[in-house]
């Protein structure tokens, strides 16, 4: 009884102070009841605050309820042990509970639950049949899900959080914002050295290291080194993180196998990709060899390496992995009352604007960011957004195929009657997404009306598609940006021009004919293809 | 021995490298010969055999020994301390540490620390001050407690300490995380609650790289140690011909009994493996110690120094 008081009371005192229309990075109002065991007797419980702190940070728990327990690393650590001091300091002075506490508190629940969600999903990294399934039956009835009564229009903001923030100017600057944040360094021509082999995920990927040996790179090959880049550098200039993947052609990623572990060599990389993947990676090498003086003295940093094989590539992404951010697990769509957060709702009409397919929690993560100063900011990402610009799926042999210019369609958004109907399949519907209501997608309509020619333009360039492929991906762009802007009855005071009859001619050869790529553009340059709509029998993704 | 007794005891080797897994290091320590002066070691072992030294720094430690009254810590084999580190005279850190003692037939240490005390705080008078203060407090003045006021602010800080260990016993401090985990029915909330400080003092450490060059490296198949950036010491960086194997450091300690004044003076040379296949490292550190101990007549030694103290407290 008592204990119903002091969560009612707390409640109440909160709910003031919350409806003055503060903003908190990660507290909503509607999670104080889930976080009543934290309080007693109206300050912080100190047994509960233990209790996770040292799940949380004690390496010798490895498992709980027989699940094992995912890594907790060094920085996460820190910062868990940081959250939970100050915690302590509030519980011995015995201060009443007031929002910054509960904000603390309702941090440590995120960080505990991702780190639970990250260990459960370690438990079963591949999808099991019945969700292969479930993905079928969500892409199917996509269609009709996403249609949306139109209701009175309601002015809606979402406040800063960990999930979002509003970008006033320069959105096209915000993903090397984020990635400075990060102390994310690319370098026109990159060298890494390989770490280790993936077994995860469909497309073929390696773990690197950076030349600087901090950070590492996630090596990939296949349909999403284009069409990742530009998603993820969209979803940055809306106000999302996001990973940080980057296109390198033309041999100016150089792979070095330092002899230091069990792949010396192109020909054993190129095996063990196949063994796992079922994948050929030799159509994308493009150069291999052993490295030697005279490319010491162009890269006085291959000094180390004298004598080691490498390899380069016709065409290859990677993606950063920097030693400042530590990944988690998901950022929890579907617990702790984020459903109700608008930012989240609203993403549904982002992924359909890229055309995103894979919109599985699994695609998000939370991360500590280190500030370099013994800091950590926690951040919501929206990760692996390369299943988009043109996805194509069988769901008999459970297989898709992405970066498909011409199955991205001209309109994402029609208004018919009195409904809104969104055109992009997606294979998970988050909670968020289910509850989502025409104002929340009116929401972020706005911020794609707000998406200038400039920052479209910019997003579609860094992907590095070819010249034909690129202008056909904007205008597609610029198009659907126009189909959202003219469901939602809304003014475009900088409206980007398109052309759906767009033809480009190439050395007399016709490539882009009335908006439809009509050959299989620069075949040995892009292994991929950007036609064939076979997949590598992914299998949804593993 | 039988074959089920030898996978018993693979078995339980094996558990054992997984329980203790978060922190372990392969380290040979060795007693100093009484005749020998440090600047004299430092000289001679520069270049022995195809090992070579680079001394890289001076470290001071200050460190403040915990156990209960009846030094059950020490009967069992462990050495819980605060520790402050003063690099080259400028970077001090703080951190607090568990180890175990290093046998004839275990040469890896466990070592569980709380790396970082900077943000802890201890309640004095209603204000919270940081913990760190304390122990400079103690660190500053226990070598000359030379007037009552002295002693009292010493005393005080003490009992401060006292206090956030008996504050932290249940907290997630790593070192109590570890000795729960070890027997959480011996080091239950009132075991921990009862640590004290037991034993203070301070040493002055020569730190070296231990290494090999490309020849020797090429000519016995070994590989080069390389590892990230940030745990590659700059001489490595900057010398891409030299194989990094230890680390050694030549320790000159002064220790005083909080219980009786009493003072003990210890003198050892520890070598720690960081190559980067440790197989391979422990196979260099023999020969290593073949050549300590034939050439300059040193000889292995395995007690901490918390050990060793206690030990000569006991029998004086």
């Amino acid at each position: 009884m008592l204990r119903h008081l002091t969560l009612l009371l707390c409640t109440m005192i909160c709910c003031v102070s919350l409806s003055q229309e503060k903003s908190f990075s990660f507290l909503l109002k509607d999670q104080i009841p889930l976080i009543s065991n934290y309080i007693e007797d109206t300050s912080v419980s100190i047994n509960t605050l233990r209790k996770v702190t040292d799940l949380l940070t004690n390496r010798d728990i490895t498992h709980v309820n027989g699940i094992r327990v995912a890594k907790r690393r060094k920085a996460f650590i820190r910062h868990i042990k940081h959250l939970s001091e100050k915690l302590e300091e509030n519980a011995l002075d015995e201060i009443k509970i007031n929002d910054t506490i509960l904000n603390l508190i309702i941090e440590l629940e995120y960080l505990k639950q991702s780190i639970i969600e990250k260990s459960k999903n370690n438990l079963a990294p591949f999808p099991t049949k019945k969700q292969k399934v479930e993905m079928s039956k969500n892409t199917i009835r996509s269609k009709k899900l996403m249609q949306y009564s139109i209701l009175p229009t309601q002015e809606k903001n979402a406040n800063n959080s960990v999930y979002w923030k509003q970008i006033n100017e320069k959105k096209h600057k915000e993903f090397k914002k984020l990635s400075k944040l990060k102390d994310i360094k690319t370098k026109k021509e990159m060298v890494v050295i390989f770490k280790k082999l993936s077994y995860t995920g469909s497309a073929p990927k390696i773990r690197t290291y950076d030349l600087n040996l901090d950070d590492e790179w996630s090596l990939k090959w296949g349909d999403e080194v284009h069409t990742d880049i530009a998603a993820s550098r969209i979803f940055a200039a809306v106000g999302y993180d996001v990973d940080h993947p980057y296109c390198y052609k033309n041999g100016k990623l150089m792979l070095i196998f330092d002899g230091t572990t069990s792949i010396n060599n192109w020909e054993q990389l190129k095996d063990s990709i196949y063994h796992i993947y079922n994948i050929n990676l030799e159509p994308f090498m493009l150069k291999k060899g052993v490295i030697d003086q005279q490319m010491v003295l162009a890269n006085n940093n291959l000094s180390y390496y004298i004598g080691d094989e490498y390899v380069t590539f016709i065409k290859c992404g990677i993606e950063a992995r920097p030693d400042r951010v530590k990944r988690l697990g998901t950022f929890l769509p579907n617990k702790l009352y984020n459903y109700k957060r608008l930012e989240l709702r609203g993403a549904l009409l982002l992924h359909a604007f890229v055309g995103n397919w894979d919109t599985r929690k699994e695609n998000t993560l939370l991360t500590t960011v280190h500030d370099g100063n013994y800091n950590y900011n926690v951040s919501a990402v929206f990760s692996d957004l390369g299943t988009s610009f043109g996805v194509s799926f069988s769901f008999i042999a459970a297989d898709f195929k992405v970066g498909l210019v011409n199955d991205f369609s001209w309109e994402v958004v029609v208004k018919k009657k009195n409904k809104i109907c969104i055109k992009n399949p997606i294979n998970e519907f988050s909670n968020s997404y289910l509850n989502a209501d025409y104002n929340d997608l009116r929401w972020m309509a706005k911020k794609i009306l707000a998406l200038d020619s400039l920052t479209l333009r910019k997003c579609v360039s860094k992907a590095k598609w070819p010249y034909p492929i690129e202008e056909l991906y904007f205008n597609k762009l610029a198009s659907r940006r126009a189909s959202i802007i003219k469901s939602f009855g809304l003014d475009d005071p900088n409206p980007i021009s398109y052309d759906r009859n767009l033809t480009i001619i190439k050395n007399g050869r016709t490539i882009i004919k009335k908006g439809k790529l009509i050959v299989d553009y620069k075949k040995n340059d892009n292994p991929e293809s950007f036609k064939k709509k076979k997949g590598r029998n992914r299998n949804y993704g593993y | 021995m039988d074959i089920k007794r030898t996978l018993i005891v693979c078995l339980s080797l094996l558990f054992f490298m997984q329980f203790f897994g978060q922190g372990l290091e392969t380290q040979k320590k060795f007693a100093l010969p009484e005749n020998i002066t440090f600047e004299d070691f430092i000289v001679v072992t520069k270049n022995q055999e195809h090992f070579n030294s680079f001394y890289h720094s001076s470290y001071l430690y200050f460190d403040l020994y915990i156990d209960t009254d009846e030094k059950d810590l020490y009967e069992m084999g462990y050495s819980l301390r605060f520790r402050k580190r003063i690099f080259n005279d400028s970077i001090t850190n703080y951190t607090f540490q568990l180890k175990d003692e290093m046998t004839l037939v275990k040469e890896i240490r466990m070592e569980i620390e709380e790396k970082e005390l900077d943000f802890y705080n201890i309640k004095q008078n209603n204000k919270w001050i940081p913990l760190t203060h304390a122990l400079d407090t103690i660190f500053n003045l226990y070598s000359k407690l030379s007037n009552k006021k002295d002693s009292i602010s010493f005393h005080k800080n003490l009992s401060l300490i006292k206090e956030w260990i008996k504050v932290k016993s249940s907290g997630a401090i790593a070192p109590f995380q570890r000795l729960r985990y070890i027997d959480s029915l011996t080091f239950n909330d009132n075991k921990i609650k009862s640590f004290v400080p037991v034993l203070i003092g301070n040493s002055i450490r020569k730190r070296a790289h231990i290494y090999i060059d490309s020849t020797y490296t090429v000519n016995e198949k070994l590989k080069f140690n390389r590892r990230i950036k940030a745990n590659t010491p700059l001489f490595f960086q900057e010398n891409l011909n030299f194989n990094w194997l230890f680390e050694s450091s030549l320790d000159y300690s002064t220790f005083v009994y909080l219980k009786n004044n009493e003072t003990i003076i210890i003198k050892e040379y520890e070598v720690e493996n960081k190559f980067i296949n440790p197989e391979k490292g422990r196979d260099l550190l023999k020969k290593y110690e073949k050549i300590m101990t034939g050439n300059l007549g040193m000889y292995i030694k395995y007690d901490s120094k918390y050990k060793q103290s206690i030990q000569y407290f006991n029998s004086n």
